[in-house]
């Protein structure tokens, strides 16, 4: 649990950021940002369940999270210029893998509590 | 309990756990945050999610930048030719004559920029301190009569901030801003006009005149004494291709 602290911290500092400072987004940009926010939240969960896994690794965790939510938003930006969308794509595939990933994480917590109910 | 000796005797993975995951969450945070103001602010975030608003809103900004493209070729091509008659103005000759009757009319059509002697006012809004929002708003009748003043003591060129007044060119209310031709204008209303500067800075200070009326029945309005310049510029009248004034909307 004190592992979290620092984190939940730093999540706090960055709404704390992003509600001060007053920034307007442009409509051709405001698409991309949905988008990085899907595959970051999509990231965020992959990392929860690895961890409830035992498998996560910083590295991966940090190198995926950068290049998902910039891959994702490129994405979007080339299907934009091509007139092709792919936000639609990145919004579907992103939610099905949340979706997944919760439903990971749920079994992970539920085999959890059953350990020390039965000692 | 197995990860309590892991984490227990691997302190360096363990920081790098939470320092990753801090980084992450800091960066998560910010864009979301991010996000939500811009909803919560009623801005593009709310539109960029249906493909028909931003795809048409995408090709606005297309088609208003093959505008803006077109213009300054215009008025680059404007430039060359003004430069061209009044290379032939200078030659004299047969098309002498024509070519300032041209300007003439260019200048009475208000397609061309003038500079000249002449007078600047400016009228802004009074502060709202009673119930009555009207009062203390400049009007479209409080530019026209200002206007009209303005022509009728003989000025040559009248314009309010960018827009130039033209025979074509009206001046009424739509709501919080006065339109002006084709253009949206707000406060501070900027009227300059060229001519003579005395006979048009006599005729706006007539006691009991325009600016008197306006600045008293208590409506607030600051209106500046007409200043006399000897160069002041008023600029052409432009046909409406894309707003003229204040920041595109989201």
């Amino acid at each position: 649990m004190r592992m979290a602290i620092v984190p939940v911290l730093g999540l706090l500092v960055g709404l704390a950021v992003g509600m001060a400072v007053n920034v307007r987004l442009p409509i051709q940009y405001a698409a991309y940002l949905s988008v990085a926010i899907l595959a970051a939240l999509d990231t965020v969960f992959g990392g929860v369940n690895a961890g409830l896994q035992q498998r996560f690794d910083p590295r991966v965790f940090l190198t995926g999270f950068f290049s998902n939510t910039l891959l994702a938003a490129a994405l979007a930006f080339i299907g934009s210029l091509l007139g092709v969308d792919l936000t639609l794509a990145a919004v579907v595939a992103f939610g099905v893998r949340i979706f997944n990933n919760l439903a990971a994480i749920r079994h992970q917590v539920l085999q959890r509590k059953k350990i020390p109910s039965q000692q | 309990m197995k990860e309590s000796p892991r984490t227990a005797t691997n302190a360096p993975l363990r920081r790098r756990v939470v320092g990753s995951w801090t980084i992450v969450a800091a960066v998560f945070g910010l864009m979301v945050s991010v996000q939500y103001h811009d909803v919560a602010l009623g801005g593009a975030a709310i539109w960029s999610a249906l493909p028909d608003v931003s795809s048409v809103s995408a090709r606005l900004a297309a088609v208003d930048n093959v505008n803006q493209a077109l213009r300054r070729r215009e008025s680059g091509v404007m430039r060359n030719i003004l430069a061209l008659q009044s290379d032939a103005l200078r030659r004299g000759g047969a098309t002498a004559l024509v070519e300032r009757q041209l300007h003439a009319a260019r200048v009475l059509a208000g397609t061309v920029a003038l500079t000249g002697p002449g007078v600047v006012v400016t009228i802004s809004d009074g502060r709202m301190s009673g119930p009555d929002l009207a009062q203390f708003l400049t009007h479209d009748w409080d530019l026209r009569s200002v206007v009209n003043e303005l022509f009728v003591a003989g000025a040559d060129a009248v314009s309010i901030n960018s827009a130039r007044i033209t025979a074509q060119t009206g001046v009424y209310c739509i709501g919080p801003v006065v339109r002006v031709g084709n253009m949206r204008l707000g406060p501070p209303f900027v009227i300059r006009a060229i001519g003579d500067s005395s006979v048009l800075a006599a005729a706006l200070n007539l006691p009991g005149g325009v600016l008197d009326a306006l600045r008293g029945a208590n409506r607030g309005l600051h209106v500046t004494r007409p200043q006399q310049k000897r160069r002041i510029r008023v600029p052409a009248y432009e046909p409406a291709l894309f707003a003229q004034t204040g920041e595109a909307l989201p």
